[in-house]
């Protein structure tokens, strides 16, 4: 058949609404037609094939390296319009994508994006877009969001596309861009999520991953044929060509990475000029008060029995036990709303109990604690700048407060303040110094790198959370070693979690990417990690079997780690001499 | 017709920055690489903070320092640019006499016959529409390509006038001095009417641009479709191969049953021979399928390659003026060896010449491949020469 015909012509011309509701204006000034005029026709100067957008990035959030930019041209212009970004971790492939849509976006020819990540990292795919590149998408876990067909950009975890309530929505759209990200989280073709994927209708197709091979090279197959079918040819004849009988290592490599390079690019670390410094990290535990003590066990209690009880209770309780490690003052605030305007009626007398506990705490351990961590900044860095990070505004509010009470400078900074507010806050700081006390609103893209110091005061329970709060300091710019202290009460939750979980995944000291592909293997072996933290926390017969509980949940961590890290090994090393990087010419 | 774009050389950038600031209200110091500019509170622009700031013109970050920096890529610069073209998109520009030099027609620029002398008597003003508009085109396999380009027509006929086009862009660039506007006289309708016409206009300008893209397009799109065949003849090959491969098992397996005379192993080989014939059953229906998409050229895969390979082009129109200019007669006066004698036409000023001359010998129209003569007082055309 004749593919002469094979490719139509579509001319739209635009409303031109936008242009006549200017009809009636007056001049500004007798030149200012000329200007907008000149200004037009400069503005169009660039070469088509340019990263237009590239000039609208704010650098103040994202500093893009020269691979990343070089790989979202490339992938724009070069791959007709699939590409599977497969830098290997830590280089910022969100980045680059995120480039790729501010681009398309800058060029308006994004009618319609969806992004598919596993479900762990949906919401921080659509913090970075927002913060990092002004994109706006809805995501799936938004009260917001009202299905596929409702939303023209959106963020999904891929088992909410894939499931059935919303899989015919997805299938019936014709999607201008998709994203996929931990693409080899679909490499194995008898999934719903590769057949969502195989049938998804796009124009064009961005796959992320650092690990394109997860088991063996039959991986490599599935994903570049989700993308380009037959570019390898039938998985019969890419077996042939070019896997030695060993099925661990590649044959006929040239030919393999011609083709390879139509439609991956991967950029190596080596080849990159990130340079991370040095980060060290002390935990410092501390013995409770006696009414400190007696008040987390009163808690605690209080929330095992109510769980046990009534399980649809889980997000209050689970707050009530995180709320009672960070601080006094941030539990008092939910005790008392339980008490006085939910009308708290079944448990009202534990609930006045615990509120008479938290009355008994005169001194609040951490709090004085934190002062130490502050008196050795001030002595020994540039303008003792600090960033405590709570998690609850109350414990803020506290731990300000008492700052303010020691002398310090101190700047509160919460997602109550708007973009301006934030702004001035951060560069009041950057000027003055002292102590900055943030909720995790910070994580919305602010970039702390002339300060090297930070507080966990408390501990999300969430891994993602932790990293990026020392995302904040610890990025591409930071000239310094970095600090991270960590504070917790000694046999508490929070000490679990630091000493049992994060340490042992060598949390505080992974390389930027890394935990993402563990929460991957997490996800997909079924695990939500706060969920887990919590149900290990209130099932636990005895101290001793929480200790063991929690030894199991890092040993499951432990093994995520090492097969994560074994199979970005296994695929560096089949990846070893390939050059998929631009040509030359 | 060009790309109407121009293109961002650092003397322009400083030119039209130094230029939009001074027309925006502010006071503007060359120093060096410097624009040292002091804006009052009266200023229009919201770029940059009353009171004095010291531009670095320069994209060397260590010239830079903390300074604003000023270059074609300078965050400063697309700022400017973004806020200078939102200034005032529609205008209304008058032509006048003195603004335009006399366009000669081809008739005369090619001919033998020197000219003396050119008048233009204006007897009353038109109006045309010349509209600036982007053209985006759209296709996987280049993404987008994104050209400027211009058109006008008359307002009350709407017919095309191109050269009025080419006026209008050399009174808009940063070497020229900025042309004066008011605002539009234009009702909305008349406006409607215009920006379609030359969106159309335009449309038939770019055109060999799109044919090029779609050529590229289409050569990409046959390879994806080519390697989809690729992989199912292959996938046909192997389905023959199986097929042939599990029916010289359930051959095999015959002449086992033929031999066996334990009941029990009889029955079980049975089975087994079942099991591969419902195998060789699926395999041969996926064969029939691949077989017959194949001899109808894979339908189903070609519409989505198609699809996804179709070329959009977007017109979009970003900026109208109005713009008047005077219609009138132009008179030549043009000598030869031996005559000196005059000749009439009507002109447009910017437009040039509206109508054609015939040779008062016999008839033609006079052009640039058959210009003017003299013979006598005659005006004639090189064709009919004695």
């Amino acid at each position: 058949m004749d593919d002469e015909d094979l490719v139509s012509v579509e001319v739209t011309h635009e409303p031109p609404e936008d242009l006549l509701k200017r009809l009636g204006d007056e001049q500004p000034t007798p030149s200012a037609h000329w200007a907008s005029l000149t200004a037009t026709r400069l503005q169009h100067g660039k070469a088509s094939k340019e990263l237009r957008s590239l000039t609208t990035v704010d650098e103040e959030e994202v500093k893009l390296l020269e691979h990343q930019v070089d790989a979202a041209y490339r992938a724009l212009f070069d791959m007709n319009g699939k590409a599977l970004l497969a830098d290997e971790v830590g280089l910022g492939k969100t980045i680059e994508v995120g480039m790729i849509l501010k681009e398309m976006h800058f060029r308006d020819t994004d009618d319609s994006v969806l992004i598919l990540t596993p479900a762990q990292l949906a919401k921080q795919w659509q913090g970075e877009m927002l913060e990092k590149f002004g994109l706006e998408f809805m995501c799936n876990y938004d009260d917001e969001f009202e299905g596929f067909d409702a939303h023209d950009h959106i963020i999904a975890s891929i088992d909410t596309a894939k499931s059935d309530r919303h899989r015919a929505t997805v299938l019936a759209r014709d999607w201008d861009v998709l994203v996929l990200d931990e693409a080899h989280y679909v490499k194995n073709e008898d999934t719903d999520r590769y057949d969502l994927i195989e049938r998804i209708s796009y124009d064009y197709a961005f796959f992320l991953t650092a690990t394109p091979i997860q088991n063996d090279l039959t991986d490599l197959y599935n994903i570049v044929t989700l993308l380009r079918p037959g570019l390898f040819g039938s998985r019969e004849v890419f077996h042939r060509y070019f896997i030695n009988s060993d099925q661990e290592t590649l044959v006929n490599r040239n030919e393999l990475q011609e083709r390879l390079q139509q439609v991956m690019i991967r950029n190596r670390r080596e080849e990159t000029d990130i340079d991370f410094t040095e980060r060290h990290v002390d935990t410092r535990t501390f013995e409770p008060s006696q009414a400190e003590r007696e008040l987390y066990e009163a808690v605690s209690e209080y929330v095992t029995g109510a769980y046990s009880r009534d399980q649809g209770q889980k997000l209050v309780l689970m707050l009530l036990q995180k709320e009672v490690v960070s601080s006094p003052a941030a539990l008092r605030k939910t005790i008392e709303k339980r008490l006085y305007e939910q009308g708290e009626l079944t448990h009202k007398d534990e609930l006045e109990t615990i509120l008479d506990k938290i009355d008994a705490i005169e001194t609040v351990t951490k709090q004085e604690r934190l002062l130490d961590i502050v008196e050795e900044a001030r002595e020994q860095v540039e303008m003792g700048r600090v960033i405590v990070f709570t998690q609850f505004r109350a414990t803020q509010d506290q731990l300000l407060e008492r700052l303010a009470q020691e002398g310090y400078a101190t700047h509160a900074f919460h997602g109550g303040h708007s973009s301006q507010e934030k702004e001035e806050i951060v560069t009041e700081f950057q000027e003055h110094g002292g102590v900055l006390v943030s909720t995790d609103a910070m994580n919305e893209g602010r970039n702390l790198q002339f300060c090297n110091i930070m507080v966990n005061y408390d501990l999300p329970w969430n891994p993602m959370k932790v990293e990026q709060r020392i995302g904040r300091i610890h990025r591409i710019g930071q000239k310094r070693a970095v600090y991270v202290f960590n504070m917790a009460l000694e046999d508490t939750i929070e000490e679990y979690v630091l000493d049992r979980l994060y340490h042992k995944i060598d949390l505080f000291q992974q390389s930027v990417g890394e935990l993402s592909s563990i929460l991957t293997r997490l996800e997909d072996s079924g695990t939500s990690f706060e969920d887990e933290i919590f149900e290990r926390l209130v099932s636990a017969g005895s101290e001793v079997d929480l200790e063991n509980d929690f030894d199991a949940m890092a040993v499951d961590l432990q093994e995520q780690r090492e097969l994560a890290q074994k199979v970005e090994e296994f695929n560096s090393g089949v990846f070893q001499g390939f050059d998929l990087g631009a040509d030359d010419e | 017709m060009s790309d109407a774009s121009l293109s961002v050389t650092q003397a322009r950038v400083e030119r039209f920055a130094k230029t939009y600031l001074e027309m925006s209200g502010c006071s503007v110091q060359e120093r060096d690489d410097e624009l040292v500019v002091t804006v009052p509170e009266t200023a229009t622009t919201d770029l940059l903070n009353t009171g004095t700031t010291t531009i670095v013109c320069s994209s060397d970050p260590e010239r830079i320092g903390n300074e604003l920096a000023l270059h074609p890529e300078s965050e400063t610069f697309q700022g400017l640019l973004r806020e200078a073209a939102d200034q005032a998109p529609i205008g209304r520009v008058e032509l006048m006499d003195a603004d335009t030099e006399i366009q000669l027609p081809d008739w005369l620029v090619e001919s033998e016959v020197s000219v003396a002398s050119t008048q233009f008597m204006p007897y009353y003003d038109r109006t045309a529409v010349v509209g600036l508009f982007r053209i985006g085109i759209e296709t996987v396999s280049e993404y987008q390509t994104a050209v400027l380009r211009t058109g006008a027509v008359d307002a009350n006929s709407m017919g095309e006038l191109p050269a009025l086009t080419d006026r209008l862009l050399a009174h808009s660039t940063p070497d020229s001095a900025p042309i004066e506007a008011t605002a539009t006289t234009l009702n909305e309708s008349t406006a409607r009417e215009a920006i379609d016409t030359i969106g159309e206009v335009i449309i038939k300008q770019v055109q060999p641009t799109i044919a090029e893209i779609q050529e590229g397009a289409t050569r990409a799109a046959g390879a994806e479709l080519d390697e989809y065949r690729q992989l199912q003849d292959q996938r046909i090959e192997e389905l023959e191969a199986e097929i042939s491969a599990v029916s010289n098992n359930i051959e095999k397996l015959s002449a086992t049953i033929e031999e066996t005379e334990s009941q029990a192993e009889r029955l079980e080989t049975l089975q087994e021979r079942k099991d591969l014939k419902s195998k060789r059953e699926e395999l041969q229906n996926e064969l029939a399928e691949l077989t017959e998409a194949r001899s109808a050229g894979f339908p189903q895969k070609r519409q989505e390659v198609s699809n996804r390979h179709s070329l959009e082009v977007v017109v979009e129109p970003l900026i109208m003026t109005e713009l008047q200019y005077e219609q009138g007669e132009l008179e030549v006066t043009v000598v030869d060896s031996t005559t000196q004698t005059s000749v009439r036409v009507g002109y447009g000023n910017g437009i040039g010449v509206t109508e054609s001359l015939a040779c008062e010998r016999c008839g033609s129209t006079l052009s640039g491949e058959n210009p003017l003569r003299l013979d006598g007082q005659a005006t004639c055309c090189t064709s009919c020469r004695k």
